[in-house]
């Protein structure tokens, strides 16, 4: 038994509500960039008509998704707005027609594809990581060739307090998910798909063993101890397959490739039904009259949503995208919803509460709780006082800014925020260095 | 709400005063201050114990060491232009130190444990950045400074009157220097782990500082390795030098060691992160122990082993780090 992470405080109060579908929006606002990697090109301009579901962003490098439009109306204007990972980006500005008005989708089925067209459909569908972190997904299934992947895992998680959007999947689309999966195997060639599921989800596991045994595939549930952050993919592969994904490594090094099981259902759709990702269910929860789990197109403004599930229950203090552990705080209501957001949670000004900040009393506990086996306090000491080769030496990179350090903290330092800052200055030093180097191999040369 | 507003540009138009910072928005919900006063709680048992050994006046000597204490705190806060907080963490100084004062001080001598503890604050405390900074054990260093400027008082004198125990037991020397004689009963051991022998206050009843000690490892505030580690090396040194169980035993619970194995060596400012590191720590200082009281006075070894063994923490930190996820991996590759 393996000990790591912590047990928050999960209130997951949305888990037994459906799936609602939001009103369609009056205006969506499209980020052209929703994924790691380069943003996309507009392949449309102000004043153009548009069909939901049309392609208006275009992809300029391997790593990136394409966007699509979500609802159908004409081009009000491509400008600059805030997008809800804070910072501004291009976004394309959609007025919508009230119409239903749709592109046309080729429907195939999976398994008559070969391997290089279901990625082709997935890269086309402009899908990335729906649990956050937002990767594209043709990309994590194009390993390079001498990386064999085994395994392919379903993340179904879902170790955030509050989120519950993977949870009514597996309940309400078992199915797709695991067509899903069984597509992703086919790309990978590989014969053994493991879902994981934390064990304080009784349901889900019940509903996705069904489904997993109509499969032809070879798909397992294995049941997780609930305890956060089972949903790192580090985590996750280790307590399913006991690999650990090597320092600096990624989980192809070990053999697996994880898909979040929406990701999953999004590559049913995009494979079979030739949709494009331009909807995605959000748990809208905390602070609002009515949590519920909302399926929504992308490019809603969150307020919208917020008003639609009765409005703040009091004056918010914080609005967060995505669950309370990694989320990120917003300072507008404005921003549109991304591909890669699973939650609004809203939290009021008590919760947010003032947290003063005390010296390190040297407790250990956030230690104890880094499920990385990382040194938090030494690092952020190292890291305030600009001290970086020190946060490398102590493997900063390694952090997964889960927030388990923070979470213990006695003192209420901002274990993270200090970590992200030093994990930034780490990377930019070891570009630097790396571009001397290149630079003297090419004044060598010359000489 | 109105979709008035919309003419914005992504920028904040709504009224709402957001606030922005760095995840995780959550917290576990523990402080400082919930830490220090569960650790004060556990001492009560200890501080009970010594009432009912040596009577009231113990409340007169501890409370005379925690005052202290806090004004000291108070003042070197003041002096040093930083906010002075009742986080606790002198209320433990204070007690603790109290504790280790000897029963026979007289009431004229109370100034001793205020000396003390002005010591432990300002000097090794305070003067070395507060809170979170200090090198040495605030208490342990109060009281060595106490023992080698007042030896006398501090040592003989163990005459008390008022606690029923204290009556019973008045006749005896303290039971190390018994253990120095060789001449141990079961009985005495008995006595060693319920209270009923003299020593310094708090030192008294193993049993009191085992229950409050326990209870601190059980609510997860301090870790166990600490004192198994001490403890143990401690019994083990011990029994291999007399070959005498009970001896061994009469050891163990004398002479102010649970007090240091559970309040003074587990203070987290002084003590090594690491697992590992605190393993090392508690085995170090349990030599330490035996040694001090195999070749000298035995009394204040504890507090002898607790100093020697903060100096090393910073090199135990250095060295003995964590496994990072997936290293072992790596470098088997690599
Ligand atoms: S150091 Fe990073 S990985 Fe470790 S607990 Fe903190 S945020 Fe998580
Ligand atoms: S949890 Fe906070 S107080 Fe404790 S060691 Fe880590 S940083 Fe210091």
């Amino acid at each position: 038994m393996v000990s790591f992470g912590i047990h928050p405080d999960y209130r997951k109060v949305t888990a037994d509500k459906k799936v609602e579908s939001a009103p369609l929006p009056a205006e969506v606002i499209i980020p052209l960039h929703q994924h790691i990697g380069a943003p996309c090109k507009p392949t449309v301009e102000k004043g153009s008509e548009v069909l939901a579901g049309e392609k208006i962003g275009e992809v300029q490098s391997f790593v990136a998704a394409p966007v699509h439009a979500s609802i159908s109306g004409k081009v009000k204007d491509i400008r600059r707005a805030l997008v809800p990972v804070g910072y501004e980006a291009d976004c394309v500005v959609i007025e919508g027609d009230g119409k239903e008005n749709w592109v046309k989708f080729e429907k195939r089925d999976s398994e008559e594809l070969e391997p290089k067209e279901i990625i082709n459909r997935i890269k086309e569908g402009g899908l990335v990581g729906m649990g956050g972190a937002a990767f594209p997904t043709h990309v994590k299934l194009s390993p390079p060739p001498e990386k064999k992947i085994d395994v392919i895992i379903a993340n179904g998680a879902e170790c955030e307090p509050y989120l519950t959007c993977d949870h009514r999947l597996m309940i309400e689309e078992t199915e797709r998910i695991i067509k899903g999966m069984e597509a992703a195997m086919r790309v990978l060639g590989c014969s053994r798909g493991l879902i994981g599921i934390e064990d304080n989800k009784r349901e889900c596991i019940e509903k996705m063993e069904k489904g997993a045994e109509l499969s032809s595939f070879e798909i397992e549930v294995r049941e997780l101890r609930t305890r956060y952050p089972q949903g790192a993919e580090k985590m996750l592969i280790h307590s399913l397959l006991r690999r650990k994904v090597p320092v600096g490594g990624l989980p192809m090094d070990v053999g697996a490739v994880v898909q979040n099981v929406g990701t999953l259902k999004a590559i049913y759709e995009a494979v079979n039904l030739g949709t494009p990702l331009v909807d995605r269910v959000v748990t809208v929860t905390g602070g609002v009259k009515q949590p519920q789990n909302l399926m929504v197109r992308i490019g809603t403004r969150i307020k919208d949503l917020i008003d639609f599930c009765g409005g703040f229950t009091q004056e918010p203090g914080k609005i967060i995208n995505g669950g309370p552990m990694m989320g990120i705080a917003q300072e507008s209501v404005e921003v549109p919803v991304i591909k890669g957001m699973s939650g609004i949670l809203v939290q009021s000004k008590e919760d947010v509460g003032k947290r003063r900040e005390r010296p390190c009393i040297r407790c250990g506990s956030c230690i104890e709780s880094c499920p990385l086996g990382l040194m938090p306090t030494t690092i952020v000491r190292y890291a305030k006082k600009g001290m970086f080769e020190d946060c490398d030496r102590y493997y900063i990179a390694n952090c997964i800014e889960c927030g388990c350090c923070s979470w213990v903290c006695p003192s209420n330092i901002p274990l993270v925020h200090w970590l992200k800052y030093g994990k930034g200055e780490v990377l930019k030093i070891k570009r630097k260095k790396l571009e001397k180097e290149r630079e003297k191999e090419k004044g060598g040369e010359t000489k | 709400m109105s979709e008035g507003g919309d003419k914005d540009n992504g920028k904040r138009q709504d009224r709402l005063r957001l606030v922005i910072s760095s995840s995780p928005h959550v917290r576990k919900g523990t402080s400082v201050e919930r830490i220090m006063y569960a650790v004060v709680l556990c001492l009560i048992p200890a501080l009970a114990a010594s009432v009912y050994c040596f009577g009231y006046k113990v409340l007169a000597i501890v409370g005379v060491s925690v005052g202290a204490a806090l004004l000291t705190e108070f003042l070197a806060k003041r002096l040093r232009k930083k906010p002075f907080e009742m986080d606790g963490s002198a209320v433990i100084t204070g007690l603790i130190l109290g504790l280790m004062m000897p029963p026979g001080l007289e009431w004229g001598q109370l100034w001793l444990p205020a000396v003390g503890a002005f010591f432990a604050i300002a000097i090794v405390k305070e003067a070395f950045g507060g809170l979170g900074s200090n090198i040495w054990n605030p208490a342990a260093g109060g009281f060595l400074f106490c023992l080698l400027s007042w030896a006398a008082m501090m040592g003989v004198g163990w005459i008390a009157d008022g606690g029923i125990v204290w009556e019973m037991m008045r006749t005896e020397a303290t039971p190390l220097v018994d253990l120095e004689k060789g001449e141990v009963s079961m009985e005495v051991v008995k006595n060693l782990f319920l209270g009923n022998v003299n020593g310094a206050l708090g030192e008294t009843s193993a049993l009191a500082l085992l229950i409050g000690g326990l209870a601190l490892i059980g609510l997860r505030y301090i870790d166990w390795r600490i004192p198994l580690s001490f403890i143990g090396t401690v019994g083990v040194l011990t029994f291999a030098q007399t070959g005498d169980p009970i001896l061994t035993l009469a050891y163990l619970f004398a002479g102010g060691l649970f007090l240091g194995a559970f309040f003074m060596l587990t203070d987290y400012v002084t003590s090594p992160l690491t697992g590992w590191g605190r393993v090392l720590f508690g085995v170090g200082a349990g030599a330490v122990v035996v040694v001090i009281r195999l070749f000298a006075n035995p009394m204040e070894g504890v507090a002898y082993s607790i100093i020697f063994m903060n100096m090393f923490t910073p090199l135990i930190d250095r060295y003995l780090k964590t496994e990072p996820f997936g290293r072992i991996k790596k470098e088997a590759e690599g």
